[in-house]
């Protein structure tokens, strides 16, 4: 356990670095959100409504999406085109424990976009950011990241399997910003597409961490996001940990994982 | 003639790896109509202005998307290993240079087409019979106009060396500072300013005018300008091209480009 520990922890050490130096996932991380949540304040400042925090949350998750999207969808890939993929796949280390400290390393990082929200709303239009909810908003947080790096490891081996279904994930970028009611209420979208909402954890990271920044959502409520951001986060995990699997069998049985 | 053809074809089509549709389908298809969809709501749900304010805004905006194929064509030529034998061919520079945004012209009409089929199908935006000609011809000069700005990142990508960060910038840029979603108005001074020379914020006025049902007139001398800012951007791209390339020659590092 010590050790795998200690290997998640170097994958994640080596990838914060990485990514700290990458510029397209900087730019997911930093440069995009600051366009979003600059544009989005302008729109929505109009609402006799007006909450600023809302945009803070919104664009700050749309900062750790795309990165996690991005960087999750491109984690294996990314060994392939390095030449490190057969040595990985060929290691004592458990694939899990690498990849997964690979992408918690990459969270981290796209916290970043937090910082920068937050200073978008104070700073650079001068509103009063507070959260009603400190304590629930930081659990709620702390959920929600684990859920969404959840996300990010499904989507690791599910690029490097299907080829043309991690070509299809890079497009999920804004279907999932607006799915999972970010920086407008899902409300807005045609009724049948909630229940899609309702399966993805960014939507229950959306919905909690606007409710504990704004204090508009009750304890059953709250709870109840809770629970679907560790449902959906542990699915995920799981389906992970296969697919995964398959893509060690087919490393080192079937020999095809450079033609998959 | 023969060269603009084949740097055209070839260019547009090594750039989708095209043996199979999906990425195609994501990068022109799925990623614009789903960023005009949200940039969209968050109009509708902000309510300051009219829902066809955002819908016209974002659809001309579609077009921010050609500038990641024109300059991918360009600065490609590094990341492919051709672009020693392109420097060293005698074939002239202007066909092989602006071919390579011509096939976009067509694919950003299409994008942009479907990006104005969403709007009307899933919004409900109704365009005057009067206005349709007006913002055909828009969606046209505002590919064209993006071009010219992909042209120039493309150029600049070989000193930079990352054209999609590169294009992210300009795309995001050009959708907060057009008056696509944001009314210039509300801009701070020197940052409307700004937006004067960003090769789109004139097609987004005229696209505006038209869909209220303008006569072909009124947003004429708007588009004019928006071709001629391309131009501009266009020219400068090939001018950087050049410059590099003589520098490349003259220091003997052709891949230092």
């Amino acid at each position: 356990m010590t050790r795998t520990l200690r290997i998640a922890s170097q994958s994640a050490w080596v990838s914060f670095q990485e990514v700290a130096t990458n510029g397209f996932l900087l730019f997911a991380a930093v440069w995009q959100p600051l366009f979003i949540g600059v544009t989005t304040m302008y729109v929505l400042r109009h609402r006799t409504d007006f909450d600023p925090m809302y945009v803070v949350v919104g664009t700050a998750l749309s900062g750790i999406w795309s990165t996690l999207l991005f960087a999750g969808s491109g984690a294996i890939n990314h060994e392939r085109w390095m030449g490190t993929l057969e040595l990985l796949a060929a290691s004592p280390a458990p694939f899990l424990a690498v990849i997964g400290g690979k992408l918690a390393g990459t969270t981290m990082f796209s916290l970043v976009s937090l910082v920068l929200s937050y200073m978008i709303g104070a700073v650079l239009f001068g509103y009063p950011i507070a959260i009603a909810q400190p304590v629930s908003f930081a659990i709620s947080l702390v959920l929600a990241v684990v859920a969404l790096w959840a996300t990010g490891m499904f989507f690791a081996p599910l690029a490097i399997l299907w080829r043309s279904v991690g070509r299809f994930l890079l497009g999920l970028e804004y279907p999932v910003f607006a799915l999972s009611g970010f920086l407008f209420p899902v409300l807005l979208l045609p009724i049948w597409i909630l229940p899609i909402s309702l399966v993805l954890p960014p939507y229950w990271a959306a919905f909690a961490l606007h409710g504990t920044s704004s204090g508009d959502l009750d304890l059953g409520g709250l709870l109840r996001a809770w629970v679907f951001l560790l449902l959906t986060g542990g699915v995920l995990l799981l389906l992970a940990s296969r697919l995964l699997d398959e893509v060690l069998t087919r490393a080192r049985r079937a020999g095809t994982l450079a033609l998959s | 003639m023969r060269l603009f053809g084949v740097t055209a074809y070839y260019s547009f089509r090594a750039l989708f790896h095209w043996l199979s549709p999906m990425p195609y389908l994501v990068y022109r298809a799925l990623f614009p109509l789903s960023q005009l969809a949200f940039f969209a709501l968050i109009g509708a749900y902000g309510g300051s202005q009219p829902l066809t304010f955002y819908l016209v805004g974002n659809t001309v905006g579609t077009a921010t998307l050609t500038a990641f194929g024109v300059s991918q064509a360009v600065a490609d030529e590094r990341q492919q290993g051709t672009l020693s034998y392109l420097l060293a061919a005698p074939a002239p520079r202007v066909p092989i240079f602006f071919g390579r945004a011509a096939l976009h012209v067509a694919d950003g009409m299409l994008n942009m087409l479907a990006a104005t089929a969403i709007a009307v199908i899933l919004f409900g935006l109704r365009v005057p019979v009067e206005g349709i000609v007006g913002l055909v011809i828009t969606m046209l000069v505002a590919t064209i106009a993006i071009c010219g700005v992909g042209l120039l990142l493309g150029a600049v990508a070989y000193i930079v060396l990352d054209t999609a960060v590169l294009a992210n910038f300009a795309m995001f840029i050009i959708l907060l500072l057009s008056g696509a979603n944001v009314p210039l108005s509300e801009l701070p001074g020197p940052v409307a300013a700004l937006a004067q020379v960003i090769p789109l914020t004139r097609s987004v006025a005229a696209g505006r005018l038209y869909a209220a049902g303008a006569s072909l007139d009124a947003g004429l001398s708007l588009l004019v300008g928006d071709l001629a800012l391309g131009a501009v951007y266009g020219v400068a791209g090939y001018l950087v091209f050049n410059w590099l390339e003589m520098r490349a020659r003259r220091e003997g590092r052709l891949e230092g480009v």
